[in-house]
């Protein structure tokens, strides 16, 4: 493949984490952010921390595993969405008044919208926020719009909740979220309803 | 090459909407980071003075009439659209692709189906930004209100199952806060001298009073201009509607596409076709699956024409503002890559 057809992303990369790699930064598969040099602010780390384990960002974006006591978030794969290679092909049916259903893992969300499965919020370039700017994480939170301006974010994200928390609640999350371990995993587009 | 929607995809965006809406509805406003720097616009489209005789419908005087060389589409529905500055006040445009408008201006675009109003959106400038408005006509078009802040849906039918949408407030921040310049219609490539269209050029307004400060080197229109080139119109509707989200200065520059075009264009490949062609798309939808934003010769394997040949709510770019495809332009993009774009040479693609 001529070297033109290469992703932008990858040649961008390699510029950008070069002073890196001698620190050991990096893992061998996930990306880390351009800006991932600069040092986070401490105390905003640990205040997106906090808000982000009260407001139950975990419950949704970190996959749950069978643990001694049943069903537990698998905090090795934090906040890194639905896993990739966890398959699924389609919504069940629902009667009786059920309106929507979670897989066993808990980050794959069936409804009238068809199937949603949570987002990698981790730093990794690719397949996470890591190419995010605060600006449009902010802005994908207070519009309900992917990136801030693009297709809507379907159920059960609970934007319309989360898009009432301050700047500085916001700032503080996206902050904590930077400082995460980037982990590779694509998740899955939506899977839109069955007709009929 | 066409997508067909299929029922299921409608089924699927009518799904969204009614989510997203009865979500909003419960909602209190919201307070920082709001459109319009916080302040808000009058109640009735006829205070903020469009008309002089809201009855008859006589614009009033001082209030001009202008059209952009590459206007939106919006599922092909009329756009009527005006502006006015304070009494005796221009636009500064010594930065020529950042004018300056004076606090006071407004600017309406009045959207219409077959003679009857729909919308009418609004902005004005205000002491440290623009306030965001639409008004909403009544079936008689006897008055316009402004419309909620999360929007109004199926405002009115505009084709066979295609309804039109008055967007919310965050949706006018999605388009109209994706670069520097707030104002889209109004700049030096949409009001280039000798542009060909209705209303004035930067020639006639800087003659009005109306603009002041740009550069000599724009104020002289090509001899004899002649019809644009495919070329041309090609970028020119990619600056239109899609370079004020894709551009290397706002909140998605990280995505390194860039449709706009530029007054002063530098010397060699333009940035819509030194970001797209031969260049591989970093994401990919069911809808939208080609690997290349756009191959040369080959309009199916461009990701860039799947987006906008389809209106599924996950694919389609626009991403909002539409549920029409836009036919005649997917025509000139489809011919614009299959004969105008060259593949990159051997030479140039061997460069590290
Ligand atoms: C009830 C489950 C649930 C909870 C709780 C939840 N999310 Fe989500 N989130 C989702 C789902 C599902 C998606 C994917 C939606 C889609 O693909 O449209 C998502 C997507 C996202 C996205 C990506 C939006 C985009 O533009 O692609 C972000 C960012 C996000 N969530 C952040 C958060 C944060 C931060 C929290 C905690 C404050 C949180 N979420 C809590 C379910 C949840
Ligand atoms: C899909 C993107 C998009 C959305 C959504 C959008 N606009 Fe625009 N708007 C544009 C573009 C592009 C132009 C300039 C081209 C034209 O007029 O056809 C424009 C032009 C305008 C103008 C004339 C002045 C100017 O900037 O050129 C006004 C007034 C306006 N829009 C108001 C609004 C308001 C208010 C909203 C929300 C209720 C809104 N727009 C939503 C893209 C958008
Ligand atoms: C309101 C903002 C907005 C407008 C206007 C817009 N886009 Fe996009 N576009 C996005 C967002 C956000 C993404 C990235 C997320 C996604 O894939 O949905 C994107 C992604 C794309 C991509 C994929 C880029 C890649 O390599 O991954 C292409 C191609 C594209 N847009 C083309 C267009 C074209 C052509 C237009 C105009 C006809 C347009 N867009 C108008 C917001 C916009």
């Amino acid at each position: 493949m001529p070297n033109r057809l290469k992703p932008w992303f990858v040649v961008l990369l390699a510029a950008a984490t070069l002073p890196l790699l001698g620190a050991g930064g990096g893992t061998s598969t996930a990306k880390t952010p351009a800006d991932a040099s600069k040092a986070l602010d401490p105390a905003k780390v640990e205040r997106g921390r906090y808000l982000t384990t009260v407001m139950f960002c975990n419950d949704c974006h970190t996959p749950f595993k069978m643990g001694e006591n049943g069903p537990e978030p698998d905090m090795s794969r934090m906040l890194s969405g639905h896993p990739a290679s966890v398959k699924v092909t389609g919504a069940p049916a629902f009667d009786n008044g059920w309106a929507s259903a979670a897989n066993e893992t808990n980050t794959a969300w069936a409804g009238a919208w068809g199937v949603s499965f949570t987002a990698n919020l981790t730093p990794d370039v690719e397949t996470g926020l890591g190419a995010w700017s605060e600006d449009e994480f902010v802005a994908a939170v207070r519009s309900g719009r992917h990136r801030g301006r693009g297709r809507p974010i379907l159920p059960p994200m609970p934007w319309p909740f989360l898009s009432q928390a301050s700047d500085d609640d916001l700032s503080a999350i996206y902050t904590f979220l930077r400082s995460l371990p980037p982990i590779s995993n694509r998740v899955p587009d939506p899977i839109p309803p069955a007709a009929n | 090459m066409r997508f067909h929607l299929k029922n299921d995809l409608v089924r699927y965006s009518a799904a969204l909407s009614i989510l997203a809406t009865s979500a909003w509805a419960a909602l209190p406003a919201l307070g920082s980071g709001d459109p319009g720097e916080g302040q808000s616009a009058p109640a009735t489209l006829a205070e903020t003075g469009l008309y002089s005789d809201f009855a008859s419908r006589i614009v009033g005087e001082g209030i001009v009439a202008y059209q952009p060389r590459f206007p939106l589409w919006t599922d092909g529905l009329d756009k009527q659209r005006w502006m006015q500055l304070p009494a005796g006040a221009s636009i500064d445009a010594a930065s020529p692709e950042l004018w300056e408008f004076p606090v006071g201006t407004k600017l309406w675009k009045q959207f219409a189906l077959g003679g009857k109003p729909i919308e009418t959106r609004y902005m004005e400038r205000v002491e440290g930004g623009w306030v965001f408005a639409s008004y909403a006509w009544n079936e008689d078009a006897s008055a316009a209100t402004l419309a909620p802040r999360q929007g109004v849906r199926a405002a009115a039918e505009i084709a066979p199952g295609a309804r039109h949408d008055i967007p919310g407030s965050f949706d006018c921040a999605s388009c109209h806060r994706g670069q520097k310049q707030r104002v889209l219609g109004l700049g030096p490539v949409q009001l280039a001298a000798g542009r060909t269209g209705d209303g004035p050029d930067v020639v006639e307004l800087t003659r009005r009073g109306l603009l002041r400060g740009l550069p000599e080197r724009f104020l002289s229109a090509p001899a004899d201009p002649g019809p644009e080139s495919r070329e041309v119109l090609a970028r020119g509707y990619l600056h239109g509607n899609c370079g004020h989200c894709h551009n290397s200065e706002g909140p998605l520059a990280s995505l390194q596409l860039d449709l706009r075009m530029e007054i002063d264009e530098p010397a060699g490949e333009p940035a819509a076709i030194r970001t797209t062609s031969g260049i591989a798309a970093s994401t990919s939808a069911r809808s939208a699956p080609a690997a290349l934003r756009l191959d040369p010769g080959n309009p199916e394997g461009s990701q860039l024409l799947q987006r906008v040949g389809t209106r599924d709510p996950f694919a389609q770019m626009p991403p909002l503002g539409t549920r029409v495809v836009d036919e005649k332009a997917l025509e000139l993009l489809t011919a614009w890559v299959r004969h105008d774009l060259v593949q990159p040479t051997a030479a140039a693609s061997e460069t590290p």
